[in-house]
């Protein structure tokens, strides 16, 4: 896990490296609003989505690991 | 890891004003100082959640204090001053915000400052920057009281 | 001047960024409407949200739902007996074997409660719990998740995250060796599933940021589904109907990426892209975006969302030979693709309350779709 840690973070920043520009704290305004958020701006909508997309198809993760079961298979 | 942290935050204190340090003759004109008397400088916000939350906290602090030796003066780092105007018009509408405050929508002066998180709040006397408290504080009315009287 | 720089005060709380939780109090009430054609499935789900800072430092998210399913979900079954889960057997004459929809009903209820922890560097730690009771299903789930940020200027961050559920289903007798059949009681059978993921977020300029995650499932147990039925072939040409036999352990790998970025200071656009690979040859890939539109008190939220994934090396949606160990009619578990749109609309009818309405329409090539309509209402206080 370390191993692969470490290779995902060196790949992104080379990645990354060039076009990234350092964002100073005062100049987030639009990084935080909540149409920029992860999961947008309404957490239960995101919730029934990855439910139904869970329980009607094969694959799930990605998202984050809280989440919690169902009896869905 | 540690030692990148600590030398991105070395980075950020050799740029911005800390503790001792001189702030720019025009920059304390600017922003309407005299001498011996002692500022508490704010950097705010609208769109900062945690900087809306002191405010009203300030203001409370503000009528506590000897206003012939100690002002408070935001700066609103707001890009847009409509923005920035109707927020800080919302605010003193519902009397949370009683300092005078300064837009600074091209970012110059806090540009100066260089805080390393926001909220963030200076006291300032004869020109020189005494303290600095980076982000929320939960009391920072009594933080504030506190601090002044220990000056 | 005894004044000093309070850069090292524990409550010192740098500004969250967008990745962050976010620091106001709300309630938020929505509801589900979801409905399947061909008079599938069915569901209506009510939930609420309370979302609460505790100071500067902690953040507490509690959500609440209860399902109500109910419809059909189609399988195998003895059509001799009538059509009921119930209808399994053996040496069945194969004009007796139907597939088609069998009626279920379920009724579900889950909660959640996820604390934000952040520490004098702001790094925070999310530790969740999950709870979900149906009638013959109970899981328990436990989550921590730290985030650590790598520069002061909080433009890049690590996260590692790793959650434990405990799952157990009640089945019919006939399905486990645990079970004294003649008492007619149900069997509970268990699983597990543990989930580990790794994340790294960096923003790139002031409108965008990008973040990249790697995860990895495992399941162990009881992995079926008590519905599903499949028919075996026997060597004497007689049938079978049986329960589904799927493997009781599955690990599965994965990597997903997200990109958002704002285009203007009213448009809002998120690009996702997720692989899913798993030890029952099901490979997927999912592409997600999204956009925000802003204008006055409303905006619309738009999407997209495409799906595709390769069917599990023992789905069988035929008959199987009697030699073969597991094998699964559930054409969740087949080669399928999957398109879901989506529109939401959201009303800011006061600076605290907001509203939205909307819905989203998903196309499964199993010949499965779904309309589903979401409306709600977001108190901040």
């Amino acid at each position: 896990m370390r191993t692969t840690l470490t290779l995902l973070i060196a790949a992104s920043a080379l990645f990354f490296g060039g076009c990234v520009k350092e964002v100073k704290p005062w100049e987030k305004e639009t990084l935080a609003k909540d149409t920029m958020k992860e999961g947008g701006p309404n957490t239960l909508l995101k919730s029934y989505e990855e439910h139904t997309f869970t329980s009607k198809e094969a694959s799930k993760g990605g998202g984050g690991v809280a989440g919690g079961g169902c009896g869905c298979n | 890891m540690r030692h990148f942290l600590l030398l991105s935050l070395l980075m950020t204190l050799l740029f911005g004003y800390k503790e001792g340090d001189t702030i720019d003759p025009q920059l304390q004109k600017h922003l309407g100082l005299q001498d011996d008397k002692v500022y508490i400088i704010d950097f705010f916000a609208s769109w900062c959640s945690s900087c809306e939350k002191e405010i009203p906290l300030i203001s409370k602090a503000n009528q506590q204090i000897d206003k012939a030796h100690v002002e408070i003066i935001g700066i609103d780092v707001d890009k847009s001053a409509k923005k920035a105007n109707a927020f800080q018009e919302s605010l003193r509408k519902d009397g949370l915000l009683d300092f005078r405050v300064i837009n600074d929508p091209m970012n110059l002066i806090i540009g100066k400052f260089e805080p390393i998180g926001m909220p963030a709040l200076y006291y300032v006397k004869d020109g020189k920057v005494l303290a600095v408290i980076y982000g929320a504080i939960d009391d920072i009315d009594k933080q504030i009281l506190k601090d002044l009287e220990s000056l | 001047m005894q004044l000093k720089t309070y850069l090292s005060l524990p409550a010192a709380a740098l500004l969250l960024s967008a990745i962050s939780a976010q620091a106001e109090d709300y309630v938020s009430v929505q509801y589900l409407n979801y409905s399947e054609s061909d008079d599938r499935t069915t569901v209506s789900a009510p939930s609420i949200e309370i979302n609460k800072d505790f100071g500067t430092d902690y953040t507490l998210n509690v959500q609440a739902t209860s399902d109500s399913v109910s419809g059909a979900s189609p399988t195998y079954y003895d059509a001799s007996s009538g059509p009921s889960a119930y209808s399994r057997g053996q040496d069945i004459d194969p004009d007796d074997i139907e597939f088609g929809n069998i009626d279920y009903k379920e009724e579900r209820m889950a909660g959640s409660a996820l604390l934000t922890t952040r520490f004098d560097n702001r790094d925070e730690l999310k530790t969740g719990v999950a709870l979900s009771y149906e009638h013959d299903f109970r899981s328990i789930e436990g989550s921590a998740d730290y985030m650590h940020w790598l520069d002061s200027s909080k433009n890049q961050s690590i996260s590692l995250g790793f959650a434990y559920q405990s799952n157990q289903s009640l089945v019919e007798c006939d399905y486990s060796d645990a079970c004294d059949g003649t008492s007619g009681a149900s069997a509970a059978l268990d699983s597990d599933v543990i989930t580990t993921q790794a994340s790294f977020m960096q923003v790139i300029d002031q409108d965008s940021y990008i973040k990249a995650s790697l995860f990895y499932i495992a399941e162990d147990g009881y992995l079926g589904s008590p519905y599903h039925n499949v028919v075996r072939e026997n060597t004497d040409n007689t049938l079978d109907v049986l329960h589904e036999v799927r493997p009781d352990t599955r690990t599965a790998y994965g990597a997903s990426a997200k990109y958002a970025r704002a285009l203007s200071d009213a448009v809002a656009l998120h690009v996702g892209y997720r692989y899913y690979s798993d030890d029952w040859e099901i490979d997927s890939h999912t592409i997600d975006t999204e956009i925000y539109y802003e204008f006055g008190d409303f905006m619309i939220n738009a999407g997209l969302r495409y799906y595709m994934q390769s069917e599990a090396s023992f789905y069988s949606p035929d008959y199987f030979s009697a030699d073969k160990q597991y094998a699964t009619s559930d054409e969740r578990l087949s080669d399928l693709d999957a398109i879901d749109y989506k529109l939401h609309a959201y009303y800011d009818v006061t600076e605290d309350v907001t509203v939205n309405l909307g819905g989203s329409f998903y196309d499964q090539s199993t010949g499965l779709s779904a309309v589903s309509i979401v409306a709600g209402v977001r108190y901040s206080f």
